[in-house]
């Protein structure tokens, strides 16, 4: 197997809000080319921090981050979220209320005019999470589980390099998590998009990822292969 | 939709600039006080017979009209100013608003006390201050002279508006003016002991009070007295069913007073049509339209005085007392203070 | 970008405060020169008389507007969502057209005029027209209590009056407080109504001194005075809405069940509740209607057709100023979120506090020079500056609303700056944008005095009209335009409810 570069790398990257001191104190992670990871950590620890660093949502004090062999983040360096090819699907989902299925799935997709392509890549999302019928609902009228499921469509439609799921799952109740968690791993696969899960959960970390991680005073530790496990 | 909201605010714009912009015709343009069908009449019938636009802005208060045209400066688009009250006019003359007028036609209309003394404004209408009186309870005589409201004998029954009306405080200056300062003091004391209630509401709420009994006399305008007794509104001229009027100081210096009027600005743009619309309102033509539609006197002495106040006879008219108000009103205004006039 | 941002701010809040500045100026060299003025007895009359006035309206509106909150958030009953569309309604009907209306009917009906044009009566009109100010925040507040709190308390073994006297009252008073504060700055800012009712208010010496003293430093003096206790009542209101979370995000989400009421029992509250509505909306309407169709005159419609059309054309260009210029703001706070770009923006909602003729005042001395009072632009300008904030404040509270998860969502997304704005904030804010435009035009539509003051050559509106009318004691003229504004004003408060603009419709509002 030819070595790719990796979808993201994080060296020694340093982060704090103001007034907190430092969330992230010299953290250093390689996410492979359609590698599911997972962290582990208590609530308020700066797992979400983490992720928004990755998306481009905050500035890095120090340190550097390449998506895709590219440096989106440095001292002096920051590459905005819009022009990241990163997605991202928070805990509540955040579904824009005004617009149908088919349109937030879509939204991603803007810009070259290409509208039959457009159609076709919603249709194929649609299909990967069984949200086929559902095209033309408002968000209002769906169920968290389905929605969710829109949430990850979206998230995934303009092909990003990397998905970040910021306790994605822990809204819904347990039976719909493990098939939703199926069918992102599944969708993730076909995409061949890398990811990261922030979760509180060790269960659900060790089922989603293929690398687990535990944070803790700023840095990640405890890295676990599992790949053993699943062959 | 932020497209939209920018095209129509642009389209708007456009429209509303476009509807005030200047046009080639001839016109001339008004500041004025009055808002009467009167004044709309004459504007009209001045438009059809020379041809010239006539363009109105009219605000009520005229401090806030003098303000405004004096704060303009020379590039104030008013060619003439037209105000209520000769106190007004003579605070605009002061303020050297006015050019003057150099209008023979208007010598000849208007007597020389009607008009300034140095030409720059003329006198168009006039309203006279009576008294009213509820004919079952007073005899005329008891009220023969605005000093008689203070007498005794009316305690608790004497009826009139508030003194930050400019009515009541050209009244006071004329009365001033005629008498003095402790006259007019013991006067106004003597009248706000007698009033029967607080000074409130306009000339026609003074007259109705009359008729509801809560007072017996009332100092009123003309102009109010004979809207109601021409009104084709059967309660106003129930109203008037038990009241009449006198024209108060027949026999000493005569009835109050005030006069309506106009000059041309210093700066007017359109001083000749100004000039021609003066004249057309104080010809015969323009001052029976003063006498027959707002109800006022016309300062022309051979056109009538308004058909419903005939009957209570040709007053005399204090027409020295007019040119005092403007000198004497301040004091006039503190001395009411004063004296509680509320 | 950022500093192009920050001078367009300066420069708007520069151009709000000219005004204020003018008359400063103005007052600050009357004080130098000495001329014959309003007595110091005089001047603390008008204070006292304030005061008053002050005190009675506007306990009256938290009287009023209270309890027809409480009552309408914490019980149900037969004829509630009506009471609650009735306790909106007075909105759509200047006070000065209340006053009007009832002297002019009651004297007729020959009650002494005497006894209606007093200091209780003023307080009365200003209270029933005043209690939305109050009935609106206090129904928010009372409504967002949760269910649970109230439940423990009864649990807890306390009566329905201790709940309220304990939990409610505390809970909701800042929200009241609020309320009250707006209505004041009404009452301050009032001068037709008072000048009608013989009522001695400040607004009355400021006019007396300039008018009848010819005593503009003095009048600008006082203006400014006024201006700073009305600027000082909107800085209070403001953080105390700010500091109480439950009334913040405005949502009318009943977060508990509302307890049922017997429609006999309901009875006496009703009728109380009914009251502001009846008084400066239902009767007026009728009494206004009854003088038209007396007069049996087809002319008198005819016109009132053109100051109308003024009217409404002034009123919507205004507004989709105002409206845009709030946009505007909430662009620059989006990407300013500093405080020092937030409180410059609160000091642009100061021209709300500016009562409309000192504002006329202002600008008269301000756009003299450069010929542009009696221009379609100086009274825009005016508008803006009284009314911008109304447009600010109700898109600033939608846009708090928003979630900022959907921005950075669309972020990600591949949304620039501006895509953010155009395709998540702007349909987001649609309502709002709406509720923002209706809001501004009513208030302009019963605007009067720097209209008055700034109008251009042959141009009238129906404020102008009416005053004008009532001046010249012909009341019964005033039957067309009265109505015609009361209309107008009546189909903006009942578009604006309908678009959620009260927060007291039942519709579930968009975005979880």
């Amino acid at each position: 197997m030819t070595k790719n570069i990796p979808s993201l790398e994080m060296k020694n990257v340093a982060f704090g809000y103001r007034n907190s001191g430092l969330t992230l104190a010299g953290m250093s992670l390689d996410v492979g080319e359609g590698e599911r990871i997972a962290i582990l950590g208590e609530s308020g620890i700066g797992k979400s921090s983490l992720l928004r660093v990755i998306a481009g949502l905050e500035r890095i004090t120090s340190g550097q981050i390449f998506i895709h062999g590219r440096l989106v983040s440095a001292e002096n360096v920051h590459c905005t979220a819009e022009e990241r090819k990163v997605g991202m699907v928070f805990q509540d989902w955040a579904v824009f209320p005004h617009l149908s299925v088919f349109e937030n799935i879509a939204f991603g997709l803007r810009s070259r005019g290409k509208q039959n392509e457009e159609r076709e890549r919603v249709k194929q999302l649609l299909e990967e999470f069984e949200l086929e019928g559902l095209a033309s609902r408002s968000p209002d009228t769906l169920s968290g589980g389905q929605l969710q499921r829109v949430a990850c469509a979206r998230a995934l439609a303009p092909r990003p390099e990397i998905l970040l799921l910021d306790e994605a799952f822990s809204s819904l109740d347990v039976g719909l998590r493990k098939r939703i968690r199926e069918q992102v791993i599944k969708a993730l696969k076909i995409e061949r998009a890398a990811s990261v899960l922030v979760t509180h959960d060790p269960a659900e970390a060790l089922e989603f990822a293929d690398r687990v991680f535990q944070m803790r005073d700023g840095i990640l530790l405890d890295a676990k292969m599992h790949n053993e496990f699943r062959q | 939709m932020l497209k939209r909201i920018i095209i129509s605010l642009l389209g708007s714009a456009v429209v509303s600039f476009a509807a005030h912009s200047e046009s080639s015709k001839k016109s001339l343009n008004i500041y004025t006080t009055r808002h009467y069908e009167a004044d709309v009449t004459l504007a009209k019938d001045f438009e059809k017979k020379t041809g010239i636009a006539v363009n109105i802005v009219q605000i009520k208060e005229p401090a806030q009209l003098l303000a405004r045209v004096l704060e303009e400066k020379n590039s104030t688009q008013a060619d003439l100013v037209i105000t209520t009250d000769v106190g007004n006019l003579w605070r605009a003359a002061e303020a050297g608003l006015f050019q003057p007028l150099a209008s023979e036609a208007i010598n000849k209309a208007v007597p020389a006390a009607l008009r300034d003394s140095n030409g720059l404004w003329t006198g168009l209408a006039m309203r006279v201050r009576l008294i009213a009186y509820n004919k079952e309870k007073v005899k005329p005589e008891q009220v023969a002279r605005l000093e008689d409201l203070a007498a005794p004998a009316l305690k608790g029954r004497v009826l009139v508006r508030s003194s930050n009306h400019v009515y009541n405080q050209s009244l006071a200056a004329t009365f001033l003016a005629a008498s003095g300062r402790d006259a007019l003091m013991t006067w106004s004391k003597g009248v706000t002991a007698n009033l029967a209630r607080k000074p409130q509401g306009g000339d026609t709420d003074q007259i109705k009070a009359i008729a509801a009994g809560e007072g017996d006399v009332a100092i009123v305008n003309s102009y109010y007295v004979a809207r109601l007794l021409d009104s084709k509104n059967s309660a106003d001229k129930e109203l008037m069913k038990n009241i009449s009027i006198v024209f108060p100081n027949q026999k000493d210096r005569g009835a109050h007073v005030n006069v309506s009027g106009g000059g041309i600005t210093r700066h007017a743009k359109n001083a000749a049509h100004a000039r021609q619309f003066l004249e057309y309102l104080v010809s015969k033509e323009g001052q029976e339209i003063f006498a027959s539609a707002s109800k006022e006197y016309p300062v022309r002495s051979d056109v009538a005085a308004p058909a419903v106040l005939k009957a209570y006879g040709e007053p005399k008219l204090d027409l020295k007392g007019l040119s005092a108000i403007g000198n004497f009103t301040p004091e006039a205004v503190k001395v009411l203070d004063e004296a509680g006039w509320r | 970008m950022k500093i192009f941002l920050q001078i367009f701010v300066f420069a708007l809040v520069a151009i709000f405060l000219a005004p204020v500045f003018a008359l400063l100026n103005e007052g600050v060299q009357s004080l130098v020169s000495e001329k014959a003025t309003l007595s110091s007895d005089l001047l603390s009359r008008y204070g006292l008389t304030s005061l008053l006035l002050l005190a009675g309206s506007v306990s009256g509106a938290v009287l009023f507007g209270t309890s027809a909150a409480y009552l309408c958030a914490r019980f149900d009953f037969r004829g509630r969502r009506l009471i609650q569309w009735l306790s909106i309604l007075p909105l759509g009907v200047p006070s000065y057209l209340v006053a009007y209306t009832w002297v002019d009917f009651l004297v007729d009906q020959g009650v002494p005029g005497g006894s209606l044009r007093n200091l209780p009566n003023t307080c009365f009109v200003f209270a029933v027209c005043l209690s939305p100010y109050v009935f609106l925040p206090s129904f928010s507040a009372f409504s967002a209590l949760s269910g649970s709190l109230l439940e423990s308390a009864k649990l807890l073994g306390k009566s329905q009056f201790e709940i309220f006297r304990l939990i409610e009252f505390p809970l909701a008073r800042a929200s009241m407080f609020a309320g009250g504060i707006l209505a004041g700055m009404e009452v301050l800012a009032d001068f037709g109504t008072v000048d009608f009712m013989a009522i001695d208010t400040w607004s009355k010496g400021i006019y007396r001194s300039w008018f009848g003293y010819g005593d503009r430093g003095r009048a600008s003096l006082l203006a400014v005075i006024l201006f700073l206790i009305s600027g000082t009542l909107l800085f209070w209101e403001t953080n105390v809405r700010a500091k109480n979370s439950l009334a913040r995000s405005g949502r009318s989400v009943s977060l508990h069940t509302r307890k049922k009421l017997p429609f006999i029992k309901s009875l006496p509250f009703l009728f109380f509740a009914l009251i502001p509505a009846l008084v400066s909306c239902v009767f007026p309407a009728l009494i206004l209607t009854q003088r038209v169709y007396s007069k049996s005159d087809p002319e008198q419609w005819a016109s009132v057709v053109s100051p109308a059309l003024t009217t409404l054309g002034m009123a919507s260009v205004s507004s989709v100023i105002v409206v845009v210029l709030g946009l505007a703001m909430v662009l620059i706070w989006r990407s300013n979120p500093g405080k020092f770009v937030r409180s410059l923006a609160r000091i642009g909602a100061l021209g709300y506090a500016l009562p409309g003729g000192v504002l006329g005042l202002g600008l008269l001395i301000l756009l003299a020079p450069f010929s542009l009072t009696g221009s379609v632009f100086g009274l825009l300008l005016a508008y803006c500056i009284r009314f911008a904030t109304i447009g600010t404040s109700t898109l600033e509270a939608a846009w708090l609303a928003i979630p900022r998860v959907y921005d950075e969502q669309a972020r990600l997304l591949g949304c620039t700056s501006w895509g953010v704005f155009n395709r998540v904030t702007l349909p987001l804010l649609q309502n709002s944008i709406a509720c923002a435009f209706i809001l501004t035009c009513i208030d302009i539509v019963k605007e009067l005095p720097a209209t008055m003051l700034l109008r251009p050559f042959n141009f009238e509106t129906l404020a102008i009209r009416t005053y004008n009318l009532a001046s010249d004691e012909r009341l019964s003229e005033t039957a067309p335009s009265s109505l015609a504004m009361i209309a107008l004003c009546m189909t903006g408060v009942f578009v604006a409810e309908k678009l959620g603009a009260f927060g007291v419709s039942e519709r579930s509002r968009s975005g979880k």
